[in-house]
């Protein structure tokens, strides 16, 4: 059952247009990274979503309720990238707004904030906060009403490890309990770990890939040789018509054509094959691919 | 310790506002010198003035002695007379001669003079100077002689010592203690939350090294501001060579009495006592601040004894142990005298007593107080469940700090206007006593001519002995007696002056004024004379007596806004008498009422609505700039149009409530200085005459200045004053909310709303008579005018008044709102 519905959401900054009439759907509990350079449009998108932004066309549901009607964020919330708190107040402060929007107990409010982490410094002024520390209080705000949808904008954006770790732990138990979350960010590790439905923002335009597993994934196959010979040269040398690209310490295969054939070659060559896995090659790849990067540069 | 001071020093003396701070003292200091220089000669010009005078009834009295002595000579005491006028009128040619070159070592001179003058008066011929301020004059001049000093510019000094005074008063006085006291207690609770007392303890600096090197660092500041402030104040004369004017009497009335004074004793006793004063509450305030008490209770922990020690002198007059005359209420007991020495000696050994005192408070490791100990943590928001948003707006203030820094600001704005009536009030034998000589010197100089008819009608009689009849010699010579009815009265203001000091003296004074009018009513008086000031005053006090008032001080005129000088006078002269008229009859007064009147009529509310529009007001541009915390808002389940009315509800409800707290407790406090006041004192209210043809009474007319006039309750006014004043935030609130709505940066907002008010009002009171202005919301912040009615006349339309202005300005307001509200903006960006 879709949560958020986006449909033909369309914006432009004078004559450029930063989406493209942008159509889709989230359904309960997927976690979907939103991949993109700077100025892709990643925050742009999020921020009309939220109908923080003035968008030319389109429209925005969630569960049926529109983002004009301010009932709209009783079932979505916001971690924004840029800092948007009001600095003299307290996390605590903010926590409690929120709460009392939502009628919620005082209780919620304790059992957010201990499991974030923010206890120690949640009395304090915002404005003594470090980024991660104002970070974790974006967090905490954006869990604490429980909402349907999440969109994290850049929200791994000066974590230290542990909070990388606990953030990752904390999307996963989200995603667990049915929450949607669209996720940005610059960090693909990070992303590749948290999901495999990777969206990437492409001039103005929405593509979509997943990186999960099928029987048209190819396979990667690690080996090593005793004379220190490529994939490349192995595979020329032998005359064999197989397509491959290769990879670092092995290759990857062609899924038109069936894995054992590609092991006869190598283990005819003498190469001993260390493992083999199905595999899209990682995110940073496809990032290459997709954006046309040049790796050689 | 030594550690401390200098980690506080440096942070203090290198920070970028100390630049700032040093640049705004010499501005002022340049600004000072340089209004001065623009403005000087005003000495000068006085002692030009009293010097022509002086000759020409010299040349009178000369002339027609001479004349007499022409034709029917003089009997040797006149001719005695004659010898004292010329020699006389030698001396004030010198001077005169002196005054032309730009020469004003005159003294010695003037001296000369008065002892002539005093010589002639025995002869008991014609006087023509008032002795009271010859005597004042002689004084001066004999301290200008045993100091070989010249007369200098007063009013606007440049070049003396006098200049040195001005600006010591300017940057050393009771104001200026208090903000020190607040800058300090602000570093050092500011500092202490950022945890550098937490930096000095760890490093094995113990609490009563940070305490007092945080004391002895705010000392050694003051000292330097005192240092900087002397050095710069004393440069211009330094520089011109005239230091020796540090000898230079300063007249301070004492009693009745006129004393001299050497700025020497200023010089000394300002800095000096200033210096002990703020040492005193700032070692209180670093007491106060190891208790670790909030600001606003370590501030009114401070202010509460102030005031306390104020109304004691207020009250009771001077008092060798009341530490307030460090740097209030000085002069006449202290600085007349030697008293100053024994004073400040005395309040240097309180200043001892108090930091031998604070020595074992800061040296101990914990609060002895137990008060609510500030840390970097603040309070726990608990919201409750109705009025969400109204409770954020008040948070978002109260953390931010503004709100108890308006509390003290409003507080500052009504007790200032507080102190200010009551130090006007303490002045009041001091303006009376002026009001009294310049009435005296103007039958003195007039009973001159008179004296003159009356010798001339001596000698025509004389001459014409033989022709006349035995019934004609012996009829009464008409000026003798004028001249004696003049002398009279200057005898009868002379024992007024005598009673300056005595519990009587106001009504006394009123009275002796009244008696020496020449008329009992104005009825008897021609209808051309019939001014709204002479009826009204007349009018007001069968009112005052009917209701059994005592009216207040001054003078028994109630001078009409239609004798302002400002607008009233004809030329040079008449503005010199209506200025006189008018201050002679100021009204003085201390008691609560009084002063809410004068706070209207000193248009105080301004500074008011000010202080609101800048520090406690929110509007919709806050939440765009610096922050955009509206994004934070605009992703909660809220209607942004909801957070704008709530917006605009807690700006009025804030402004209503702490208007009425504050002037609650100003009223209390101002009826325990002089008491509450009659609410049924009668004040001149005007009226059109379209006004006063509708009106159920019937209304005074002054065929003179051509205006109806009648009488209303100071307590009726008032509310009325009140009203509009309420009205008055409402509109403002609502323009402010309209132009934060539609701005992105709040100061923008803020500047923009008081630009167009200051217009608004300026417009309004340069064309108040043109037809639309009726509709001008702005008009109506002339609160006092509109509600005695002047407006009305002003704007000569019955329609401006307390009603009007309160539809407009809540219909304004109330569009202004609605318009902010309709504006569209769910989007943000």
């Amino acid at each position: 059952m879709s949560v958020l519905t986006v449909h033909q959401l369309t914006k432009k900054y004078g004559k450029r247009s930063v989406l493209k009439e942008i159509s889709f759907t989230m359904e309960k509990g997927d976690v979907i990274g939103l991949v993109g350079p700077n100025g892709a449009g990643k925050s742009t998108l999020m921020r009309s979503i939220l109908s923080l932004e003035r968008v030319e066309q389109g429209s925005v549901t969630v569960e049926g309720v529109s983002n004009q009607n301010p009932e709209f964020f009783q079932y979505v919330s916001f971690l924004p990238s840029d800092n948007y708190l009001y600095q003299q107040l307290t996390g605590y402060d903010h926590l409690a707004f929120v709460a009392s929007i939502y009628k919620l107990e005082r209780q919620i409010i304790d059992s957010v904030v201990d499991s974030i982490g923010v206890r120690s410094y949640v009395d304090q002024p915002v404005k003594s906060y470090s980024y991660g520390m104002r970070q974790h209080l974006l967090i905490a705000l954006s869990i604490l009403t429980n909402p349907r949808v999440i969109l994290m904008d850049e929200p791994f954006n000066g974590l230290d490890p542990t909070s990388v770790i606990e953030l990752k732990q904390l999307i996963r138990s989200l995603r667990d309990r049915g929450i949607s979350i669209l996720v940005s960010t610059h960090n693909l590790d990070i992303l590749e770990d948290l999901t495999k439905t990777i969206w990437f923002l492409k001039d103005g335009e929405l593509v979509k890939t997943s990186m999960e597993h099928s029987e048209e994934t190819p396979f990667y196959i690690e080996f090593s040789m005793p004379d220190g010979r490529s994939a490349a040269q192995l595979l020329a040398n032998s005359n064999s018509p197989l397509p491959f690209r290769e990879a670092e310490d092995g290759l990857v295969t062609d899924p038109a054509y069936p894995l054992e054939a590609y092991l006869g070659k190598l283990l005819e060559s003498g190469a001993k094959v260390l493992g083999v896995r199905r595999s899209n090659g990682n995110l940073e790849q496809l990032y290459k691919e997709f954006y046309e990067i040049d790796s050689t540069v | 310790m030594r550690a401390v001071v200098n980690y506080v020093s440096k942070g203090v003396f290198k920070s970028k506002y100390i630049l700032l701070f040093l640049i705004a003292i010499i501005l002022i200091s340049s600004a000072l010198l340089l209004t001065n220089l623009r403005y000087s000669g005003n000495t000068f010009t006085e002692l030009q003035e009293i010097n022509d005078n002086r000759k020409e009834s010299l040349d009178f009295l000369i002339s027609k002695t001479l004349n007499k002595k022409n034709h029917i000579g003089l009997p040797d005491e006149q001719q005695q007379a004659l010898d004292s006028l010329l020699a006389q009128e030698d001396l004030i040619n010198e001077i005169d001669q002196d005054l032309h070159d730009g020469n004003l070592t005159i003294a010695a001179d003037l001296i000369g003079y008065i002892d002539e003058y005093e010589n002639y008066t025995k002869l008991h011929f014609v006087n023509f100077e008032n002795e009271s301020l010859l005597k004042i004059e002689k004084d001066k001049a004999q301290m200008l002689v045993m100091h070989n000093l010249p007369y200098t510019e007063q009013q606007n000094p440049v070049y003396s010592v006098l200049f040195t005074k001005q600006l010591l008063q300017l940057f050393l006085n009771p104001i200026t203690a208090m903000l020190f006291l607040l800058f300090f207690t602000y570093k050092h609770i500011s500092d202490e939350q950022n945890r550098t007392f937490d930096f000095f303890r760890v490093n094995s600096v113990s609490n009563r090294a940070i305490y007092f090197g945080y004391l002895i660092s705010f000392l050694l500041f003051m000292a330097s501001y005192i240092v900087i402030v002397s050095i710069l104040s004393v440069l211009p004369p330094l520089l011109t060579g005239n230091l020796d004017t540090i000898h230079y009497p300063t007249e301070v009335i004492v009693g009745a009495e006129t004393k001299m004074v050497p700025v020497w004793k200023w010089l000394l006793f300002i800095p000096i006592g200033w210096g002990v004063f703020v040492s005193l509450l700032l070692t209180v305030a670093v007491c106060l601040c190891k208790q670790r008490i909030s600001l606003g209770l370590l501030l009114t922990s401070i202010a509460l004894p102030v005031l306390i020690t104020y109304i004691i002198s207020a009250q009771a007059g001077f008092h060798m142990a009341n530490p307030i005359h460090l740097v209030l209420s000085y002069e006449a007991p202290l600085l007349t005298g030697y008293q100053f020495v024994p004073y400040l000696a005395g309040m240097l050994g309180l200043l001892l007593v108090v930091l031998c005192v604070s020595y074992p408070l800061l040296r101990t490791k914990r609060p002895i107080l137990k008060i609510r100990i500030t840390t970097g943590n603040r309070k726990q928001y608990q919201p409750k469940m109705k009025w969400k948003m109204l409770q954020f707006e008040k948070l978002k203030k109260r953390r931010s700090g503004q709100f108890l820094f308006l509390v003290f600001l409003l507080f500052g704005v009504f007790v200032g206007t507080v102190i200010m009536v009551n130090q006007q009030n303490e002045k009041l034998p001091e303006k009376a006593l002026r009001a009294i000589t310049d009435l005296q010197s103007f039958y003195i100089d007039r009973q001159v001519d008179f004296k003159l008819l009356a010798e001339e009608f001596e000698q025509n009689r004389q001459s014409e002995q033989s022709d006349v009849s035995t019934e004609e010699e012996t009829a009464a010579n008409p000026y003798t007696e004028i001249v004696e009815e003049m002398m009279k009265k200057a005898s009868i203001l002379e024992n007024l002056k005598k009673q300056a000091n005595s519990p009587q003296f106001v009504e006394a004074y009123r009275k002796t004024m009244k008696s020496i009018d020449d008329y009992q009513s104005y009825k008897e008086l021609e209808q051309t004379l019939w001014s709204v000031t002479v009826m009204a005053t007349e009018e007001q006090q069968v009112l005052l007596e009917k209701k059994g008032l005592s009216p207040w001080p001054i003078g028994d005129v109630w001078v009409s806004n239609l004798d302002d000088p400002k607008t009233a006078a004809l030329d040079s002269q008449h503005y010199k008498t209506l200025v006189e008229k008018q201050e002679g009859n100021t009204k003085y007064g201390n008691s609560a009422l009084f002063t809410s009147y004068r706070f209207f009529t000193w248009n105080v509310p301004w500074l008011v609505l000010g202080v609101f529009v800048l520090f406690l007001w929110t509007s919709m541009a806050e939440e765009k700039k610096p922050v955009p915390s509206v994004q934070f808002l605009s992703t909660q389940p809220l209607r942004l149009r909801s957070v704008y009315i709530s917006k605009t509800i807690y700006n009025l409800a804030m402004a209503y409530v702490l208007l009425f707290v504050a002037g609650v407790l100003v009223f209390l406090f101002n009826s325990l200085l002089g008491g509450i006041g009659d609410a049924q004192y009668p004040i001149v209210t005007y009226a059109t005459a379209a006004a006063a043809e509708s009106s159920k009474e019937t209304l005074f007319y002054s065929p003179v200045d051509l205006t109806y006039f009648s009488f209303d309750g100071l307590g009726s006014l008032l509310v009325k004053c009140l009203v509009l004043v309420l009205a008055q935030l409402f509109f403002l609130n609502g323009l402010f909310g309209l132009l934060g709505r539609w701005m992105n940066h709040p100061y923008a907002a803020i500047l923009t709303t008081l630009f167009l008010t200051i217009a608004g009002v300026v417009a309004a009171s340069q064309f108040p008579a043109h037809d639309l202005m009726v509709f001008n919301p702005f008009l109506y912040f002339d609160t006092w005018n509109i509600a005695d009615g002047w407006k009305s006349v002003e704007a000569n339309s019955a329609s401006v008044n307390v009603l009007t202005g309160c539809l407009v300005l809540v219909i304004g307001g109330f569009a202004l709102f609605l318009l902010g509200l309709l504006s569209p903006g769910k989007k943000v960006s």
